[in-house]
């Protein structure tokens, strides 16, 4: 039989990345299919990466917090949590009630933040760009809040070793209600574009199945693992800061398809909404003005290494520190970036998919390459 | 849902120290510090007793202990208990055992700190560098790599 008998494909390899808008930053994926199926994936990350770990090395601990904003720059107030949970563990310092609860409610309205983006971007990989624009939106106003509060919309560097950078006002309170009034409408109307859409639909159900098994396997967190069924989430299983005063609903689906993480995502926004409500409400009732703990000026904490850990928009994130006792500049500096751990799964994942499948996946996991690549 | 049950961390504590090569840290919250044999029996018994969540693999360099101090964060995926294994090898020819056997969230972990300290992981399948490219020469996090500010450290190649 000749070849041309029958129908034949091609092998080739397909560099996905890294300068392309679909890998979300600088991801690249050297892909290798037969026809137009993958047949084998290989992440290729580092081409954001800034030596974060090393910098911090030889910068004061308050300098260093800075640094953290820039990981997963789209929620910039999450990253600095762990590493000031992580400072202040090793100091031993309390936190005023009030700079818990900003912290609290500034990562909430970051986590929208990110949320926002997160499923805008994975519309619009989808091929609907105008589904960028409505939550891009809705994250504007989220950022409002930040620059209203802080004076920064992305890299806010608010949280401060002992506590928050500035209390609560006025026109924070006004950018916070109108993210209140603006948001719960643009959910119905995003609900009604986006959840029936055939085309979304088609290209999302049953592509990228992860099961609970592989997802823990391979140290998924945060929607991503939530979406294969594994129900866990840090805010409410090991809680930190003032969170165990909230009641914090975890929603959990059980496909683990592409799919499935945006239904998670827009479930935990409903979720997100009404947290950010609760600590406002809890956040009015203490007294303005304390917002740091007793920190010195000159920051050297005992010799140890600790470690902490908070749930980020992306997942898990953790820091570790290490101090000698004797210098003002941390030892050695580690970060748990999520999205990286998350990533790791995709030479196993993608293999048996399609071109534009590819593509869905890397969307549906709402990366970050700051954060990938430290 | 799909959770198991995880052993609590008072039950860890007795019986992960009758593991050979195993001691607690004074004063650590289920911190251990391993032997190099003990790091795969460890990570078994905590894999079994419900610690599925490998959180982090990381190294410090300590240059006048003249060693590097491995840190695995094994976690799990029900109460945010963290197991701290520590494990010291020596900096000269510094090597350790892959968990890339237990976990495959090892994989990556491992390859980050091989790229950044040089520590290689035997039986590790596919150990080469991830975040600096392929044919750098060094080991960034590496105490005595000086960073120099405003050198061009060079273009990747696609290739």
């Amino acid at each position: 039989m000749s070849e041309r008998s029958n129908a034949y494909s091609e092998r080739y390899t397909l560099n996905l990345g890294p300068q392309h808008p679909s890998t979300h930053g600088v991801l690249r994926v050297i892909a290798d299919f037969d026809g137009e199926t993958c047949i084998a994936a290989d992440p290729v990350i580092g081409y954001l990466h800034r030596g974060i770990e090393k910098l911090l090395e030889s910068r004061t601990y308050p300098q260093g917090l800075v640094y953290t904003d820039r990981l997963d720059y789209l929620a910039g107030v999450n990253n600095n949590l762990p590493f000031a949970l992580a400072v202040e563990k090793l100091l031993g310092v309390a936190i005023p009630e009030r700079a818990s609860l900003l912290r609290m409610l500034t990562c909430e309205i970051m986590r929208l933040a990110s949320y926002m983006v997160g499923i805008g971007i994975y519309i619009m990989d989808l091929g609907a760009v105008s589904g960028v624009f409505y939550p891009f939106q809705q994250r504007e106003y989220a950022l409002d809040v930040m620059s209203a509060l802080c004076g920064a919309r992305m890299t806010q560097g608010y949280i401060r070793i002992g506590g928050v950078q500035a209390d609560w006002n006025d026109e924070a309170e006004a950018a916070l209600n109108v993210l209140y009034k603006e948001l719960p409408p643009f959910i119905e109307m995003y609900h009604k574009l986006v959840d029936e859409n055939e085309i979304f639909l088609r290209r999302t159900s049953g592509v990228g199945v992860i099961s609970a098994a592989r997802a823990k396997a391979y140290g998924l967190s945060g929607p991503n693992l939530r979406a294969s069924g594994v129900d866990y989430d840090l805010r409410r299983d090991a809680p930190y800061c003032l969170y165990d005063r909230f009641k914090v609903n975890v929603p959990v689906q059980t496909a683990g398809d592409c799919h499935a993480r945006y239904v998670q995502r827009m479930q935990e926004v409903d979720e997100i909404l009404r947290l950010i409500h609760e600590i406002h409400a809890a956040l009015k009732e203490t007294e303005p003005g304390k917002i740091m703990g007793p920190v010195p000026k000159m920051l050297r904490p005992p010799a140890g290494e600790v470690y902490a850990q908070t749930e980020n928009p992306k997942g898990i994130m953790g820091c570790l520190v290490a101090s000698d006792g004797k210098s003002t500049n941390p030892w050695r500096v580690h970060f748990r970036r999520p999205s990286f751990d998350n990533i790791a799964i995709f030479s196993e994942l993608m293999p048996g998919h399609k071109v534009a499948d590819l593509i869905a996946i890397i969307a549906s996991f709402d990366i970050v390459l700051g954060e990938i690549d430290g | 849902m799909t959770n198991n049950e995880v052993k609590p961390k008072a039950q860890v504590a007795a019986e992960i120290v009758r593991l050979p090569g195993v001691a607690a840290i004074e004063g650590g919250d289920c911190e251990y510090l391993l032997e190099a044999a003990a790091l795969l029996p460890a990570a078994a018994y905590l894999l079994e007793a419900g610690y599925e969540f490998l959180a982090d693999i990381t190294a410090v360099d300590y240059p006048a202990e003249e060693k590097f101090r491995l840190l695995y964060q094994v976690a799990n995926y029900h109460n945010g208990d963290i197991i701290t294994l520590k494990l010291d090898i020596p900096r000269e020819q510094p090597r350790a055992d892959s968990l890339c056997g237990l976990y495959a969230a090892a994989n990556w972990l491992e390859r980050e700190v091989y790229d950044m300290f040089g520590i290689e992981f035997s039986g590790h399948p596919d150990l080469r560098r991830i975040l600096m490219w392929d044919g750098y020469a060094g080991w960034p996090l590496r105490k005595d790599f000086a960073a120099e500010p405003g050198k061009y450290q060079g273009r990747r190649r696609l290739d």
